[in-house]
């Protein structure tokens, strides 16, 4: 049923070639609602070992328990999805180091609660976290920033890596279901490239909205370090996951609904979509130029990449692969990117350079594909361990498939040559998998997770709702070993592991007092869904009557009729001052700084019937605002335990009537 | 150059001068009961001058004011304390503190009570908390509070050596460091060969050791390694090149390094710093300072790179970033628990410094020396080399004095003269460095410190390289020749005094019975400054003008009236009589007579001295009495009675002797029993009297 990928042969659509493609009779004839399951019967995969989760008595099996008082060697960033929060975790131990809110509303951190927060947050309390991923310098990460997307509200938000808090989120203007992200990998970051996965109508004011060919997506690039949205791109079809290669040439989307269908059966309609590979510095060129437009009352530039456009094949390239592809990686040599099948069984391994030689009109853009390697269902993501080999997880099989690039080249050009290396049961259905480092050019090959959707019974039962289950696997020794189940809160999508000492290397243990409090700085432009919204956060700019130096310094200041400011300071186990008056209905200004000094030493204010709870870390100062309730008397007190004495470390709010 | 910089008295004396009125008086009173006044709180460091009788007799100010140590609370302790201006604490009394431990368990009166035990201590003494410890000052442990009590003496300690210091009491606290570079090369190296070649030190605390309950039978408390890991052969063969950059780079790059590792059933970590922020378990001593490490001066490194290196439970680097740390000096890494302490010396290996050789001299000496040391050196060409002449040739002149006078009556008078001449020049005016009773005081103070209090500021003697050596010069010819080496021959102003007599060549004498009477005052001014420097330092000071040096070498004319009127009368009067304030006047020449009556070698006499008049009539300062003996604490040593001893033409004895067959050699005096017979009993050589003996 299968044909050969090597059996190559050509195509009259739409004039481009294509390899055969096989799958697709199938599956439209299995209908999209059966799809996984009857897949999911019939799969007969090719006769590979299966490495099965029993024990491996063959080798030591890999540490990966971290002894009490040790560290883990690695810091990954974890997607938090439906939190919207960004989540730090050990590898190899799995233990979760830190949250970090980012889109949503946390209690823990005040975010949502203090004044900055809410400014940077801006309308939205909802967020859809996919893809973290931290800025780069020569191709591998430099410590300075993380960014993520936010799929709901089509939103970015930068995290500054040494205070490991959000400072800065772009409402990007135009899109929707900003889903694929990546940073620009060389010479450094630079632009962080981001996908619109939902078609709209442009702009997406109530107009043509039941026209299919005037929906399109937009690829935005943001100026990472500014935080400014630089361009956009307009395309055909839609944008999935998101690629930069090594050398600061190209950005890349997978698109799977080149058909710009409404429901499934309309998407499916056709044999082949793309791979779209964005010319960065000819896209910048047809700006100089002016060859751009804007949409709706956004400032931002639009470049037409549509195929009709003049600019097509100069600042995009479409390349196309067996239909609905879905991650795009790129090796750690920077020489492939690999776009994964989804519905169908193989990887499309393109040359990046190439790309180039097809950007330049040398040769086709099917031709700048160099293998294309049948490894089992639901092929998703890919990644890498820096020897050579690239392991990519099957959603549908529930395996991890190991296989050698520079083999899967080889077949393709006709040898009799196996790819496969070995392939690895993961409970169950895993979507990304990551392995450490494996988005850097230092790629090390020692652990890989992966992060299964499903994890059905392998944890004892709590009701429903199932938690997902990230399996870490050794791929240090020749065989992968599945060591350590992990059950995580819904639903992390992807992760990136980091070496320890790229973050070690940078966060602060005591924030500084001058960087305190910090200002927002809001910029909005256009209107509706046209909106370009940045609020940035700024350090450092505050003077020292902006927050408390010393205990005998916190003071309350009557502003106006209706607005009192309280400065307050906190040193364990006290709070100065130790009472205030307001009257009802005041308009309350709280700044609170925290003059502990020792690292650790975090204090937290909650006030009762005011939704009042965030947290002042040493050194930090923060500000609320809130509405003086009903008179009476409100003790506000320390949510962070801090001391001996932390119960003692209270005091009260004393409202009176007006 | 200002007086200030080479006689650090002299900061004394400026610190008398301004008059403030007294301002906040009861509480400072508490710590310095001795002052009746006290000035306000302001200057740098900010301290409170302390006065009593209208003369400044110390300071108070808060340690917060000086010092910010955070105790357990993450807050400092404050104390204010009084110190006077020899640098001992005259009194500590605890203002405020936040300890948690003070506030729910311990009792205050704890706190206290260390406090009180610092009253009475120099700042100059090593203080140790606990087990007594030889050469410091012990003050009690206070039990279930060690790292308040830590930081309650760190904090005390340190705030006043920074006052002293400041306010010039302690010159000696100031301890340079080596001038050293880190040598580049890297080699690496295996965990067995660091701990080899000594970068790492190896030693065992069993839990007898330190107090602690054995939990397991022969487990040690804690099996240490530590060591100075900046040198790339040690630190990037420990952590890898990645994770030694990174300390460099988080702690900046003027930081010491120290690693400690290690396992057991104790911690050297503890766990004061989680909440405190302060490590009470280790700390670094290297000279009289302590450096101790907040949660800001360590990182955790556990993956090693070092292959061979053993599993640790805890693996620590701490951060020095205190400029004053030396690493090329030996400390020593203190590990304590509850009262406990265990001390280890570590020396990093010199092969990895680069080490300049003037810096690396120093290394050997000790700290005041090293001190001083970059002065003596900047000084040492020309002007060093043309006191060593000076006074190295006077020392050769005196050894052979005698094959040098040979009858050529020069000595007294030309040869004398060209020293004279040459000291003039440059100890006058090329560098002034005349002595004065001041600095005699200064010294004997330092003595009596030393005996007492077993405190002496080396580097304070020595900071002056000339006024030390002149010093030392005149302990050494003293000694042995009595003080008139020096007033006779080196003293410049002695020497202005003769030379203007010279010019006029008149020598009226008072009376004998006058002149007697007045060689007591020299005596009773000496003792009356010493007296005065060190009871009433100003009067003392004051009193030290009877001197006319200062005028005359080292501050100039540049002076109010009366002090330039009084050095040309003393210059006047010279021309009329000779040296009259040598004679008479001059405090420091008293001091040096007393010292002289130890001298070894003194002028012999024959015993018919008394009868023949000669040297009697010579002698310029009369020190020669009827009976012919010399009165050693008059004698100037101007050698004139000398050169007649050994004068066969001119000395009745000798010429006698000749008569009797002596024969004129230079070893005739050894040779010739006659002539030995002729020489008093008590000036008799050891060989004089073998001669004696040996002939019937």
């Amino acid at each position: 049923m299968l044909a050969k990928p090597k059996d190559r042969r050509s195509s009259e659509n739409e004039g481009f070639s294509f390899p055969p493609l096989s799958r697709r009779g199938f599956l439209m004839a299995a209908g999209a609602g059966a799809l996984m399951g009857i897949i999911g019967c019939t799969q007969k995969a090719a006769e590979v070992p299966v490495t099965t989760s029993a024990p491996v008595k063959t080798t030591a099996p890999p540490k990966y328990e971290v002894p009490p008082g040790k560290w883990d060697d690695y810091i990954a960033f974890w997607s938090g999805g439906h939190s919207g929060e960004v989540r730090l975790i050990g590898i190899p131990s799995m233990r979760v180091l830190l949250r970090i809110p980012v889109f949503n509303f946390d209690c823990t951190k005040g975010w949502g609660v203090t004044e900055d927060s809410k400014a940077l947050l801006g309308d939205f309390r909802t967020g859809d976290t996919h893809h973290p991923h931290l800025s780069y310098t020569d191709g591998t990460y430099d410590g300075r920033y993380a960014y993520v997307q936010d799929k709901i509200n089509a939103r970015v938000a930068r995290i500054r890596l040494d205070y490991m808090e959000p400072d800065a989120i772009i409402e990007v203007p135009n899109v929707q279901g900003i889903h694929g992200l990546f940073p620009q990998r060389f010479p450094k970051t630079g632009y962080v490239f981001c996908n619109s996965e939902f078609q709209t109508p442009m702009p997406n004011d109530g107009r043509d909205f039941d026209k299919r060919d005037k929906y399109y997506g937009l690829h935005t690039a943001i100026d990472g370090e500014k935080m400014e949205v630089k361009w956009q791109v307009l395309t055909d079809g839609n944008q999935d996951l998101c690629a930069t290669d090594y050398k600061g040439r190209f950005s890349m989307a997978t698109s799977y609904n080149s058909e710009k269908g409404f429901v499934l059966e309309e998407m499916m309609e056709k044999d082949r979509d793309y791979v779209i590979v964005f010319n960065t510095k000819n896209i910048e060129k047809a700006i100089a130029n002016g060859e751009y437009m804007e949409i709706g009352d956004s400032p931002v530039p639009v470049v037409d990449g549509r195929r009709n456009s003049p600019l097509y094949g100069e600042a995009v390239l479409y390349i196309p692969v067996p239909k609905s592809p879905h991650g795009i990686n790129v090796t750690p040599d920077g020489k492939y990117a690999i776009a994964n099948g989804k519905l169908s069984p193989t990887c499309t391994v393109i040359d990046l350079d190439k790309v180039e030689e097809a950007f330049a009109g040398k040769i086709k853009p099917e031709e700048t594909i160099v293998a294309q390697p049948e490894l089992g269902l639901g092929p998703l993501h890919t990644q890498f361990d820096g020897r050579g080999n690239a392991y990519t997880t099957l959603f549908i099989d529930s395996q991890i498939c190991k296989w050698n690039i520079e083999k899967a080249i080889r077949q393709y050009r006709g040898e009799n040559v196996d790819p496969i290396v070995e392939k690895l049961d993961v409970h169950y259905q895993p979507g990304h998998c990551q392995a450490s480092m494996g988005e850097t050019k230092e790629a090390d090959g020692k652990w890989l997770v992966s992060l299964n959707k499903f994890s059905k019974d392998r944890f004892a039962p709590v009701g429903p709702l199932h938690p997902d289950n990230d399996q870490l696997i050794s791929i240090s020794g020749d065989k992968m070993v599945l060591v350590k189940d992990e059950p995580v809160w819904p639903e992390p999508h992807n992760c990136v592991i980091v070496r320890r000492d790229i973050i070690e290397r940078v966060v602060k243990k005591i924030p500084n007092m001058s960087d305190f409090p910090v200002k927002t700085v809001i910029t909005v432009k256009g209107s509706g869904n046209s909106r370009y919204r940045v609020a940035k956060r700024i350090y450092g700019r505050a003077s020292d009557d902006e927050r408390v130096t010393s205990m005998d310094k916190a003071r309350v200041e009557r502003v106006g009729e209706r607005e009192v400011h309280v400065y307050m300071a906190s040193r364990a186990p006290v709070f100065s001052p130790t009472s205030f008056k307001v009257k009802e209905g005041d308009k309350v200004r709280l700044i609170v700084t925290n003059l502990d000094k020792t690292e650790d030493l975090t204090h937290g204010v909650g006030i009762p019937r005011h939704n009042v709870n965030f947290i002042v870390n040493p050194q930090e100062t923060r500000v609320v605002e809130f509405t003086a309730g009903l008179p009476g008397v409100y003790w506000y007190y320390c949510t962070w335990f801090c001391h001996a004495l932390h119960l003692e470390m209270r005091g009260r709010m004393i409202v009176e009537p007006r | 150059m200002s007086p200030a910089k080479f006689l650090p008295i002299f900061f004394i004396l400026f610190l008398f001068s301004p008059a403030y009125g007294a301002a906040t008086t009861g509480n400072f009173s508490e710590v310095f009961p001795e002052a009746d006044s006290f000035s306000e709180i302001s200057g740098d460091p900010p301290v409170a001058e302390a006065y009593s009788d209208g003369k400044l007799v110390g300071y108070v100010f808060y340690t917060n004011d000086i010092v910010d140590i955070p105790g357990y609370s993450g807050r400092p302790i404050v104390f204010l304390v009084g110190l006077d201006t020899y640098g001992t604490i005259t009194g500590v009394k605890l203002i405020e503190h936040h300890e948690p431990i003070m506030l729910v368990g311990v009792e205050e009166e704890r706190l206290r009570e260390l406090a009180a035990q610092l009253v009475g201590v120099n700042v100059a003494s090593k203080v140790v908390m606990g087990k007594k410890e030889p050469g410091a000052v012990s003050v009690d442990f206070i039990s279930g509070a060690t790292l308040t009590g830590e930081v309650a003496l760190k904090t005390i300690m340190q705030s006043s050596r920074i006052v002293a210091m400041k306010k010039g009491l302690l010159v000696g606290l100031a301890e340079p460091k080596t001038k050293y570079k880190l040598k580049n090369f890297f080699e690496e190296k295996t965990f067995e060969e660091l701990v080899k070649e000594g970068s790492l030190k190896h030693f065992v605390i069993m839990p007898e050791d330190i107090g602690a309950e054995a939990r397991e039978p022969g487990t040690p408390w804690m099996d240490i390694y530590f060591g100075y890991v900046n040198p790339p052969s040690v630190g990037r063969s420990l952590f890898g090149e990645r994770r030694y950059k990174m300390l460099f780079e988080q702690f900046g790059e003027n930081a010491s390094f120290i690693y400690i590792a290690g396992s057991g059933t104790g911690s050297f970590k503890g766990s004061a710093y989680v909440r405190g922020g302060q490590f009470e378990r280790v700390k670094i001593i290297q000279g009289l300072r302590t450096y101790t490490f907040s949660d800001r001066d360590y990182t955790n490194i556990f993956d090693l790179h070092a292959k061979d290196a053993p599993e640790f439970k805890e693996s620590v680097v701490f951060v020095v970033r205190d400029p004053s740390f030396d690493p090329t000096r030996s400390f020593t890494l203190v590990v304590s628990y509850k009262d406990n302490r265990v001390s280890v010396e570590y020396r990093a290996p010199l092969k990895y410094f680069e080490i300049p050789l003037k810096d690396r001299i120093a290394m050997y000496l000790p700290s005041w020396a090293r001190e001083v040391l970059p002065r003596w050196l900047d000084l040492f060409f020309p002007k060093g080399v043309l006191y060593i002449i000076l006074l190295g040739s006077t020392l050769v002149l005196f050894i052979f004095r005698k094959k040098l006078f040979d009858g050529r009556r020069t000595f007294s008078r030309r040869v004398r003269y060209v020293v004279m001449f040459f000291s003039l020049v440059l100890l006058g005016w090329l560098q002034p460095s005349q002595p004065t009773t001041i600095q005699a005081a200064t010294l004997l103070n330092e003595i009596g410190n030393w005996l007492t209090i077993n405190v002496f500021h080396w580097s304070l003697f020595f900071s002056d390289p000339f006024i030390a050596t002149v010093f030392i010069f005149i302990a050494i010819v003293t000694l042995i020749w009595g003080r008139g080496v020096f007033c006779g021959w080196i003293c410049p102003f002695g020497a202005i005094t003769e030379f203007l007599n010279e010019i006029t060549r008149r020598r009226y004498e008072l009376p004998r019975w006058l002149h007697e009477r007045l060689t007591v005052l020299r005596l009773m001014a000496f003792f009356l400054v010493v007296w005065a420097f060190t009871f009433v330092r100003d009067l003392g000071i004051h009193l030290g003008e009877i001197e006319p040096f200062k005028t005359a070498f080292y501050v100039g004319l540049n002076r109010s009236w009366p002090y330039i009127a009084y050095l040309f009368g003393i210059l006047a009067l010279s021309m009329l009589i000779y040296r009259p304030f040598c004679r008479y006047l001059c405090p420091f020449g008293g001091g040096l007579s007393m010292l002289s009556l130890v001298q070894f070698s003194r002028i012999p006499r024959y015993r018919r001295c008394g009868t023949c008049k000669i040297c009697e009539r010579e002698c310029p300062v009369r020190a020669i009495s009827d009976f012919g003996e010399i009165d050693i604490m008059q004698c100037i040593r101007c050698g004139r009675c000398e050169e007649n001893y050994h004068d066969w033409d001119r000395c009745p004895t000798l010429r006698e002797a000749e008569k009797r067959g002596c024969k004129r050699s230079n070893t005739a005096w050894d040779e010739c029993i006659h002539l030995v017979r002729e020489i008093r009993e008590k000036y008799r050589t050891r060989r004089q009297k073998k001669l004696l003996e040996e002939t019937p």
